[in-house]
């Protein structure tokens, strides 16, 4: 048997066998192991825990604690240039593109319709999305620049791709700690929100039914999606790809003859694409960019921005439970960061704890989708002023 | 801090302005709907349609066909609703308040049940 061709003239010059066993031992991972890659192995083992056994957002969770593992091994150089992990991300986050066709699937899954028929619950959409800017004003408070401060408070919109989607262009460095925030919240949202809906709240107030939604014609849900779209392309270009891509999902659904486009949409697509990212998010939390004191200032700004967003939108609830004279349950307010569909699940509950007739789940849907465009337009400001 | 506080008032400005600017749209388009039904009456679907996961190809559509059809349609949408939500919830109760007395209702009804997971569901995972 002969050997390779690269080995015979290192043979010809006189390589004996230890040395070929030294060569062989410098190439493993054992001497390029430090302290950084078992407390990275760790953390990445809590995501993974998190996600099979809590099941904490485990779609998400799980391939950005293996992601992190994977790029955790010492000398693999997966997430180096010419590493397949590499070379996903630069296929798929450097430019944007895996958040926004994850956005084509998020409007196919997304029905307008409660928000359509009830449409001044808008607003609400607005309000909670305080928690961005002021986590903002807190990240600059503690140091970050601008740019990071702008990637850490759009954690606050509770809305996984918009976050990376901005965090890429902004701030790509710190993308790592600032998804692991985002999905980690969004899956504690059912223990993040309600101390605070009931802090804000008087149990009169939780107690308030809401009327019957009117019906929406077919119509009216086919041309939304194409307006939206159209007003902001003209008044905040910068969101244009976002709420661009959420509105053609939604039309992809609402318009019932391309239902093998909206179920792959649906399915196949954003499922592909979750699992690509999720991976290269992971991948992004090696040990040098990510056990730094900023990774700890991101996590605590992360909780600060969601729960300022969520008290934002149950503040302004209570505006219009006053101004409608108690037409309005304020909970709703709360489903106004994204997080769909967990936040209004999490106002159903509330609702039903202060009054089990109180059904609000379909009202807070409302605000939970017009979160989702608000944190769309509030990412375009946020990349039309900073990038 | 100066510049944050910039982007936060403009920030915050944009947002609430686009969306109160979509308010409006929502109203424009009800209105241009009632303008063209009235001359034209056309199919509507209900604003609370479930999940395709809930009820699959029964939320696909609107109804063409006659009214009598229709009825009998949700009526059988109600029926499935009422039993799906009894045999994930294991309960023995059926939904005994409906608003109203149209299928629609009873099916909104059932649902409603269906809508309520337990507590510990409420933190599975949901939309990416």
């Amino acid at each position: 048997m002969s050997l390779p061709a690269a080995a015979q003239p290192a043979l010809q010059g006189g390589m004996h066998m230890a040395d070929a066993v030294g060569r062989f031992i410098d190439t493993t991972g054992v001497l390029l192991f430090d302290w950084r890659t078992p407390v990275m192995w760790a953390i990445a083992g809590v995501v993974i825990f998190l996600a099979i056994r809590k099941k904490y957002e485990p779609l998400l969770l799980l391939p950005i604690g293996f992601g992190c593992l994977l790029a955790n091994m010492p000398g693999s150089g997966m997430m180096e240039p010419g590493g397949f992990l590499h070379t996903i991300y630069g296929f798929g986050v450097v430019n944007e593109l895996f958040p926004l066709i994850i956005f084509v699937g998020v409007g196919a899954l997304t029905d307008f319709g409660p928000m359509l028929a009830n449409p001044k619950t808008i607003v609400l959409g607005a309000a909670a999305q305080l928690g961005i800017f002021t986590s903002l004003l807190g990240a600059v408070a503690l140091g970050f620049d601008l740019r990071e401060a702008a990637s850490i408070g759009i954690i606050g919109s509770a809305d996984g791709p918009t976050t990376i989607y901005t965090a890429s262009s902004l701030a790509p460095h710190i993308l790592g700690p600032i998804a692991l925030a985002a999905y980690s919240y969004m899956a504690l949202v059912p223990i993040i929100q309600p101390p605070i809906m009931r802090l804000l709240t008087t149990p009169r107030e939780r107690a308030t039914k809401m009327e019957q939604l009117r019906e929406v014609p077919r119509r009216t849900r086919i041309l939304f999606p194409i307006v939206v779209c159209l007003f902001c392309a003209l008044l905040i270009p910068a969101a244009t790809p976002l709420i661009g891509m959420l509105m053609f999902g939604n039309l992809l659904r609402e318009s019932g003859v391309v239902e093998r486009l909206a179920r792959t949409a649906q399915n196949e697509l954003i499922n592909i694409t979750t699992m690509l990212l999720s991976l290269c998010v992971g991948a992004t939390m090696v040990a040098k960019d990510f056990l730094t004191p900023q990774t700890l200032g991101i996590l605590l700004l992360g909780l600060a921005a969601f729960a300022v967003s969520t008290a934002g939108g149950v503040l302004f609830g209570k505006l219009m439970y006053w101004w409608t004279g108690g037409k309005v349950n304020p909970l709703i307010g709360a489903a106004g960061v994204s997080a769909v569909p967990m936040a209004a699940r999490v106002v159903e509950i509330e609702g039903q704890r202060a009054n089990l007739d109180n059904h609000l789940l379909m009202h807070a849907m409302g605000p939970n989708v017009c979160g989702v465009i608000g944190s769309a337009i509030a990412a375009g400001v946020l990349l039309a002023l900073l990038r | 801090m100066l510049d944050g506080l910039v982007i936060l008032a403009i920030g915050m400005g944009v947002v609430f302005s686009f969306l109160i600017l979509l308010i409006f749209v929502v109203h424009g388009l009800h209105r241009f709907e009632r303008l063209l039904s009235g001359a034209r009456p056309g199919p509507a679907v209900l604003p609370d349609s479930p999940p395709e996961e809930a009820c699959g190809e029964a939320a696909a559509g609107p109804a063409a066909t006659p009214a009598e059809d229709e009825d009998e349609g949700k009526r059988l949408a109600a029926a499935l609703a009422v039993a799906f939500a009894l045999e994930t919830q294991g309960a023995a109760r059926p939904p005994t308040e409906a608003a109203g007395e149209s299928g629609g209702a009873w099916r909104r009804a059932g649902r409603l049940m269906l809508m309520q997971p337990p507590a510990r569901v409420a933190r599975r995972g949901g939309q990416p």
